[in-house]
């Protein structure tokens, strides 16, 4: 009996956080399109996830392209070198891209606003925001979800400039392959699906850091101790829900 | 609804409220005059904070009313309560300014959001408040973290009474203050309520301050109101709980239960 009530008792938590956090998408949703809006806190928003995390998601690219290239040069160079170009274009936009770029974000971003909003909610000013006839959600949830979700696409594909750059780097400089030839390559392999793909990607992560950093935040108690584990279970749930969206979404477009 | 006992500002009816097997109200019942300034007394726990979160409308109640002007706010919708919400202030007990926001954005927000002025109306509106409480108006450009903790309250009340609210509420104004700023900010409190003819609620332990800025004391005991009447009658009321509570005393009918 005693494992069955554990068993049991689980179920029901995980369904409980399941129904809270789609409660809670569902109202940060409502209030990104009903008035008012707070453009000034949108373009703020906007200018902390997608400038201040340029330099973070640039260096992530330039390094993963890079490795790519030595990577596929070393398992694939009989192949030659159209397979390596090829290898480098898809792994960055398809996956690395977005993934990579997603999870920075993740520990940057989704920290920041759980640890801001956690600390807004300990110090009463959550409810102050009530007590003058502003909803918090309007105010604090949906600037958030609204920036993330647009300035995640940006930064990837800013991820694959560069990470295709970095791919460029090693395959001309290292390998010593005609830079025009590989460019050449690079062009053919890309394709619109495998590039789409990684910017609804993008997007989709965008919303789920935005989505874990407001509802851990939003929902934090017990001061600095409870700002700290919200800040953590932002960064951890953001990441999790962030690869398995990953496999989702690929497996939308291109399972056949 | 007809409004009973006309000059009614607030009046709670038989209000519960629970937290799992926790029965923090217990049928409360209370009533504020209009223009009158009430302090609602007593020990931490006894669902002094609870109330007032209710009676702004971030708790909902288990059951009974909450009337405001006659009008009852429980099961509202969220635009009723809206409309309802801009006759109200608070003044935190932490201040909860808003640290993303320079102090004058803090005192303007409610202009700004609720009244839909533009920017360099709501500054002056706010210089203006900040002035009323004893702030030098050179400090609006500040970021809340570096002001003290009573400038901090003052910036708090500041905002709480820039848009001219009917009904204000204090939450614990004096803790966490010295003896005499704790004076300073009761006695800003009393002018700001006076000026505005506002009604006002507080919650507070510290009877000093209950002395200095309320009309009428209302002791809240086990999650009902036990004692209700003028400030001058406190001392000589004949309440057991009410003088045990006023002098301090840890011996009497309120038995604190020292977890264990």
């Amino acid at each position: 009996m005693g494992i069955l009530r554990v068993i049991g008792r689980g179920t029901i938590a995980i369904f409980a956080v399941i129904g809270r956090i789609s409660i809670f998408s569902a109202n940060g949703l409502y209030h990104c399109v009903t008035p008012p809006f707070y453009p000034r806190l949108i373009l703020r928003q906007m200018i902390e996830i997608g400038y201040y995390s340029l330099p973070v998601v640039g260096l992530t690219a330039i390094f993963t392209g890079m490795v790519l290239a030595l990577q596929s040069y070393s398992g694939f160079a009989f192949a030659g070198e159209a397979a390596i170009a090829n290898v480098v274009v898809w792994g960055i936009t398809r996956e690395l891209g977005p993934v990579l770029a997603g999870l920075m974000v993740a520990g940057r971003i989704g920290a920041a606003m759980a640890a801001e909003i956690g600390t807004m909610r300990v110090t009463e000013q959550i409810d102050a925001l009530t007590t003058l006839s502003t909803n918090p959600f309007k105010y604090l949830v949906a600037p958030r979800l609204i920036a993330a979700v647009a300035m995640l696409p940006l930064l990837v594909l800013v991820a694959d400039v560069i990470g295709v750059l970095g791919g460029f780097i090693v395959s001309v400089y290292d390998f010593g392959f005609n830079p025009t030839t590989y460019l050449k390559s690079t062009w053919t392999s890309l394709d619109t699906l495998g590039f789409v793909s990684g910017l609804v990607k993008a997007a989709v992560f965008g919303f789920l850091v935005a989505l874990m950093g407001t509802y851990h935040g939003y929902n934090s108690k017990g001061g600095a101790q409870g700002v700290g584990q919200a800040t953590t279970n932002a960064v951890v749930s953001a990441s999790i829900l962030l690869l398995l969206f990953n496999f989702i979404i690929t497996a939308m477009f291109f399972a056949v | 609804m007809t409004q009973d006992r006309n000059t009614a500002k607030i009046e709670v009816r038989d209000l519960h409220k629970s937290f799992g097997s926790k029965h923090v109200l217990q049928g409360l019942n209370l009533s504020i005059e209009a223009g009158k300034s009430l302090a609602v007394i007593g020990g931490s726990g006894t669902g002094k904070s609870v109330l007032i979160k209710n009676i702004i409308g971030l708790m909902e109640p288990d059951s009974g009313a909450i009337l405001i002007d006659g009008e009852d706010v429980v099961g509202m919708s969220v635009a009723e309560r809206e409309r309802v919400t801009r006759k109200f202030g608070m003044l935190f007990q932490g201040a909860a300014l808003f640290d993303s926001l320079p102090v004058w954005e803090n005192v303007a927000f409610g202009l700004m959001q609720s009244q839909g002025m533009n920017r360099r109306e709501a500054r002056e509106a706010a210089l203006e408040a900040m002035v009323q409480v004893g702030l030098e108006t050179d400090i609006a450009d500040r970021s809340p973290a570096e002001l003290s903790g009573g400038m901090q309250k003052r910036a708090g009340l500041a905002r709480a009474i820039a848009t001219k609210p009917e009904i204000l509420f204090f939450d614990e104004p004096t803790t966490g203050l010295d003896p005499i700023m704790g004076s300073v900010i009761d006695n800003l409190i009393v002018k700001s309520v006076r000026e505005l003819g506002a009604t006002a609620l507080s919650i507070t332990h510290d009877m000093a301050s209950a002395r200095r800025i309320a009309d009428n004391i209302a002791m809240i005991y086990e999650g009902r109101i036990v004692w209700h009447g003028p400030v001058s009658e406190i001392d000589h009321s004949g309440n057991e709980m009410l003088d045990q509570f006023i002098h301090g005393r840890s011996d009497g009918p309120i038995q604190l239960r020292v977890a264990g």
